[in-house]
């Protein structure tokens, strides 16, 4: 995903990484309410409530992270907007085929598209040189080359987003973690990664806590203005912020406390033996997106 | 032999705050001791001291004789364990084993010791059987021991403990202070615990010490620091229940306690019975 920065289109690669940070938050935040809503106490089991969803066919994480990347790499070299229509349609039938709720995946994906559409609708403004039409009333140009890749933009984003949503659905996020380091990704990322995953739930309960003491106090009611109530939501941010970094001293202090100087990784991850089974069904699954590449680039 | 020992030790945070001011403090190897103090009397950082994780301005903190300096944190670490109060800033790890294998990975020893250290502490803590949960997923009760079983595989000879029994319903609490007491009479752990429940410090302590403002203003025994009342309602304290009702019956009800103030509800069993019994020879 990182890699995808320093090729092609960045915007892409913006969106992407937004995307897939989104998904973690948004996702993790989705299913904790859930839980909450059930009442189904997370002290009172032994569900992990940031458990995923797991691949019925028991595809190893590994194959599945790869598989994940080259099609991303896939979408992004794509120019045909109708092609990336087919990554598309792919991923949300792997969705159906692992039994995830097709309305839930949809939900996590409505967030991320928000902001894709919002810069894709841009483009048509800023981009190309062949003015196709006139914003009436606000004389401002409309150019071709900007509507088409406007179009791309939002199809490429889309096709990587919607894999990456389904990857952190189908996947728990220590195996994920665990597939990374087997991949050589340096244990500082992951160990930030890892202690990220941890406190997400508790920044989650921190957030719903202090935004319950607003509302206790009317901060968001009909009878506030809108200024007033966006100025709570800011003082809510700023809170947050200053709490996580009170937070982080603590842990950081914990740490310490307990011998940590800082020389040794944090956590200890750990991976099995890859089978040929996965190694195959990994392949097929990036030959078939080499394919669909020259289709696209080549054919089209 | 002094486990603590603090000389003249002071103390300001960088904005320039005196948060601790010329303590002198000494703790005996094997004591209990309980620090109360109002809300920003300085015992966090009074705690934090004795670990090494803040350096004094002025002063120094003597560990088992030893005093705490850069060159050896490791060894102050391994001897002085510190119970952090909120036990969610301790529990990082992806799993219960994991994060009470911590401490004892990072003082370098062998895989074999580390899995031993780790056993061993989950079972005191009487945790075993959830090595593999999610600290996330424990009960705050359970939470606490497990931030206690952190600690206890670094085998500490000193135990400082943040407000241990803070957000506890009372049969956790009680279960926790049994804990903290089987520690230290059948290991020897030195207790050092910061608390506001006065209530439950004549159950555990051998020693009060009370911090106001940076400064110690009382030390000794619990009979000793209880029976000075006003002086620990001064500084938004209080007496235990128990003290309180037999302070009240003197006053009111000229009800005398004998020579030794009840702290603990044994104490005022004791008391009553002898009072009853006295009242009966007379009659």
């Amino acid at each position: 995903m990182m890699l995808e920065w320093l090729q092609g289109d960045p915007l892409v690669g913006i969106l992407t990484t937004i995307g897939f940070f989104a998904f973690l938050i948004i996702g993790r935040n989705m299913k904790l309410r859930r839980m909450r809503s059930k009442q189904a106490a997370i002290i009172a089991g032994n569900v992990n409530v940031f458990q995923n969803v797991p691949s019925p066919n028991g595809l190893d994480a590994r194959v599945k992270l790869i598989i994940a990347v080259a099609v991303i790499f896939g979408v992004v070299f794509m120019v045909h907007w109708q092609t990336t229509l087919v990554v598309l349609a792919a991923t949300i039938a792997l969705v159906f085929y692992s039994r995830i709720s097709l309305k839930t995946y949809l939900k996590r994906l409505l967030y991320p598209s928000c902001i894709i559409v919002l810069v894709a609708v841009v483009q048509p403004f800023t981009y190309g040189s062949t003015v196709s039409a006139i914003v009436p009333g606000l004389g401002l140009p409309v150019f071709q080359e900007g509507i088409t890749f406007g179009i791309l933009v939002f199809a490429r984003a889309l096709a990587a987003i919607s894999v990456l949503n389904l990857l952190v659905f189908v996947t728990p996020m220590e195996t994920l973690m665990d597939s990374l380091r087997w991949f050589r990704v340096p244990d500082v990322i992951l160990d930030t990664m890892m202690l990220m995953y941890r406190y997400i739930a508790i920044v989650s309960e921190e957030t719903s806590r202090m935004r319950k003491a607003q509302e206790s106090r009317l901060g968001y009611s009909k009878s506030v203005s809108i200024p007033r109530r966006l100025a709570n939501f800011g003082t809510l941010a700023g809170m947050l912020l200053t709490r996580s970094f009170d937070r982080a001293i603590k842990v950081g202090n914990a740490m310490i406390a307990r011998g940590y100087t800082g020389s040794s990784s944090l956590f200890t991850y750990t991976t099995g033996k890859l089978r040929y089974g996965d190694i195959i069904a990994g392949l097929t699954a990036i030959l078939t997106m080499v394919v669909l590449v020259v289709v696209d680039l080549f054919i089209l | 032999m002094k486990a603590v020992e603090t000389i003249n030790l002071s103390y300001a945070y960088p904005d320039g705050t005196k948060a601790l001011d010329n303590v002198n403090f000494a703790v005996q190897k094997g004591e209990n001791i309980a620090i109360l103090g109002p809300n920003g009397a300085g015992k966090s950082t009074l705690l934090h001291q004795f670990n090494g994780l803040i350096t004094p301005t002025s002063g120094s903190v003597l560990v088992l004789g030893k005093e705490v300096n850069k060159q050896n944190l490791t060894e102050i670490r391994q001897r002085v364990g510190l119970v952090f109060q909120d036990p969610d800033d301790q529990l990082f790890a992806r799993t219960l084993g994991q994060d009470v294998a911590f401490g004892p990975t990072n003082l370098g020893l062998p895989k074999s010791e580390v899995e031993e250290r780790v056993k061993w502490a989950l079972e005191v803590t009487e945790l075993k059987g959830l090595e593999s949960k999610a600290p996330q997923n424990l009960s705050t009760g359970q939470k606490k021991r497990a931030a206690v079983a952190g600690v206890l595989a670094m085998k500490p000879e000193i135990m400082i403990l943040d407000e241990p029994m803070a957000n506890l319903d009372p049969r956790t609490a009680t279960k926790i202070l049994r804990l903290l007491l089987q520690l230290n009479k059948e290991l020897g752990i030195t207790l050092i615990i910061a608390t506001h429940d006065v209530d439950l410090v004549p159950l555990f302590a051998t020693k009060i010490c009370i911090l106001n403002k940076g400064k110690i203003i009382l030390e000794g025994t619990p009979e000793e620091v209880f029976s000075q009342a006003e002086t620990i309602r001064s500084l938004d304290l209080r007496l235990p229940r128990i003290t309180h009702l037999f302070e009240i019956l003197t006053k009111n009800n000229q009800v005398s306690a004998g020579e030794h103030i009840p702290l603990t509800i044994g104490d005022a069993r004791r008391e009553i019975m002898d009072l009853l019994e006295s009242k009966n020879h007379k009659s």
